[in-house]
């Protein structure tokens, strides 16, 4: 079953937990600089959102990908990137809404969200519950504009 | 190396040179980090009797701070408090101690005193000292907020408010923003050596010894942080809890505090203010500042800690909540150390006749705006606030008269952190060398003495594990004592 991550801003404490595990994940190390999530730190009654990629039904990245390193799996759902048949070309970040798609801190790899093979690590590690992983039936339900009558 | 980066800076503000030069390991090893490390720091550079160019200013992370763990976020500064004469060390929470972990420094040494008013600046390896003209003598927001927009997002900062800058003795560097420390005189160095503020971002890496084993005791670690009572105590903001913890600290609020707080609720109290959300330190799962949202004010108060509550409570009972955090913010705004404040406040009431001289009773509603304006001239140094800057201490001693007993000898009393005041030394050594390791006191608390070692020794290996581990905690709690002693404290 296709699985959806749903982000609750009003629930994030602004730890950074998932920045961190994210980053140990892709490198091995904590670096939240290169983690495929973003912790975006507010003031006011939001301390922090959490960035990431959202997998989206109309990818413009994928869509604009000139070597089709990225692509949906479709098993997941994830929009993932291929590593190998990537060139580094940056147009996936430059069209990303979200700014999920990255590079590197080191400048050289491209960095995004994998769903973790379908176990996200950061849904796992947050301890307010501001990232979940939900099927993707209920949120396209949730999302539906609401029919008159 | 794993655990420390093996780097420090040495920011000389008379020369206006920044060095990177390497840790002292010898001292690394013995005292790990933080309160410790910094002040074997400044003992070893820095006499007893400085002159404020001369006095150090020692800021440190700890082995763990910047890893994933629970609370994993700390790093102290410590130098010699000229309100008190003594080494004054403050441990705070935030993002700046990561930051400066992941810029690739453990710590940071200031020496000297500017000309002109400077901030530190550091990106990832590169370090210097910019001109802080504009923001001389403005509020902390103000200049936390210029600070950031010199930097890159998500960075840490430590900055002073208009208090340092008119040279109060209990002023305070505020951390994040938000993070006041009640160690009084912080900011009066930094306001003495020119240096408004602090501002790092890193976008480096750390790395562990054995990545998995530290993962799995981490997250174990983390989990004991989320099952502690404490824990589900703070992220539920209840007054009554807070009272609690105050009693097992044996840090009892003034009576009149005590008396109305069992029908608080900070979810439901007057003046129309609620906890509207939580905000956490750098791996954090707890998040303890609150968010706080009144019917009368436009915007939020941010960073009320429970430890913060007890500094007004000579004047007000836990219902009139509005008042504790009016004041709270006034005092994170100019940048002074919230129980110092409210003595000196106190003080200044007292000896002016507009509170009755040796009483505890807790004043009426209709003084409440004069609390809070009384605050505001000493944050700004305005009319006659610039002379009870000097602090309740100064004033004790030539007033005695004025003053509860209790009040004259030891007005710096501080809280002794959230540390469980249960007598154990054991439990003792075990959180001092916990929150050496830049482990929230809160979460020190939380783990054993075994899951703290298999963790410190996962992250940087056996060979950097001090032979005699199990005796660090209280050669470290030794050599703070000894060294705030020597340092001349009383």
């Amino acid at each position: 079953m296709r699985k959806s991550i749903v982000i609750r801003p009003e629930s994030c404490l602004g730890c950074r937990a998932c920045e961190l595990i994210c980053s140990f994940r892709l490198s091995g190390s904590f670096s939240p600089h290169n983690a495929a999530v973003t912790v975006c730190r507010l003031e006011g009654r939001i301390p922090a959102v959490p960035l990431m990629c959202m997998h989206c039904s109309a990818p413009a990245c994928v869509a604009v990908c000139p070597t089709g390193a990225l692509y949906r799996d479709e098993e997941t759902g994830a929009i993932l990137l291929e590593g190998e048949k990537c060139i580094r070309c940056g147009r996936c970040a430059a069209v990303c809404s979200l700014g999920a798609v990255r590079r590197g801190a080191d400048g050289g790899q491209m960095i995004k969200c994998s769903l973790c093979g379908g176990k996200p690590a950061c849904v796992d590690v947050c301890p307010a519950g501001a990232i979940d992983l939900v099927d993707s039936a209920a949120v396209e339900e949730a999302a539906a504009p609401e029919k008159d009558g | 190396m794993y655990g420390w980066t093996g780097s420090i800076l040495r920011v000389d503000l008379t020369e206006g040179s920044v060095v990177r030069e390497p840790l002292h390991m010898d001292r690394a090893r013995a005292y790990m980090g933080l309160q410790a490390l910094a002040s074997a720091y400044w003992q070893a550079e820095c006499a007893r009797d400085a002159g404020a160019a001369d006095n150090r200013l020692v800021l440190m992370t700890g082995p763990l701070t910047g890893l994933l763990g629970p609370c994993t976020c700390r790093y102290a500064v410590v130098t010699r408090s000229p309100a008190s004469g003594e080494i004054a060390g403050g441990s705070f929470g935030g993002h700046l101690g990561a930051e400066l972990k992941l810029a690739g420094y453990d710590g940071i040494v200031v020496q000297g005193a500017a000309e002109r008013p400077a901030y530190l600046r550091i990106v990832d390896g590169t370090a210097e000292l910019r001109p802080a003209e504009d923001i001389w003598g403005k509020d902390v927001d103000c200049s936390d907020r210029w600070l950031r927009e010199r930097c890159r997002p998500g960075a840490g900062t430590l900055v002073t408010g208009g208090a340092a800058e008119n040279e109060c003795a209990f002023s305070v560097a505020v951390g994040d923003r938000i993070h006041v420390p009640d160690c009084p005189g912080l900011g009066a160095v930094m306001g003495a050596k020119k240096l408004k503020g602090i501002v790092v971002s890193g976008s480096g890496s750390l790395s562990v010894s054995s990545p998995e084993d530290y993962l799995a005791k981490a997250a174990e670690a983390r989990q004991a942080v989320l099952d502690m009572p404490f824990s589900v105590a703070l992220g539920s903001a209840s007054v009554e809890v807070t009272l609690d913890l105050m009693e097992n600290l044996h840090t009892r609020p003034a009576e009149g505090y005590r008396a109305g707080a069992r029908n608080a609720d900070w979810n439901a109290p007057s003046g129309g203010c609620a906890i509207a959300g939580r905000r956490a330190c750098y791996s954090c799962p707890v998040g303890c500042r609150k968010i706080v949202q009144s019917e009368r004010w436009s915007g939020v108060m941010e960073g009320m800690a429970p430890e913060n509550i007890r500094a007004f409570s000579r004047f007000w009972d836990a219902r009139r909540l509005e008042d504790h955090i009016r004041a709270h913010n006034l005092c994170r705004t100019y940048g002074m150390a919230p129980t110092a404040c409210a003595e000196a406040v106190d003080a200044w009431m007292r000896l002016a006749g507009m509170r009755a001289a040796r009483t505890e009773k807790p004043l009426g509603r209709e003084d409440t705006e004069t609390v809070l304006r009384l605050i505001e001239d000493i944050g700004t140094g305005r009319g006659d606030g610039r002379g009870w800057g000097v602090g309740a201490p100064a004033l004790a001693k030539d007033h005695p008269e004025s003053f509860l007993e209790k009040d004259a000898p030891s007005v710096y009393d501080r809280i002794p952190a959230l540390t469980p005041g249960d007598g154990k030394t054991a439990v003792r050594e075990k959180n001092a060398l916990a929150e050496a390791c830049g482990i929230c006191p809160l979460a020190a608390a939380a783990l054993d003495a075994g899951l703290l070692r298999e963790m410190l020794e996962a992250a940087v290996g056996p060979s950097l594990i001090p032979a005699d581990i199990d005796q660090a905690g209280g050669r470290i709690r030794a050599f703070i004592q000894v060294s705030r002693i020597e340092g001349g404290a009383q």
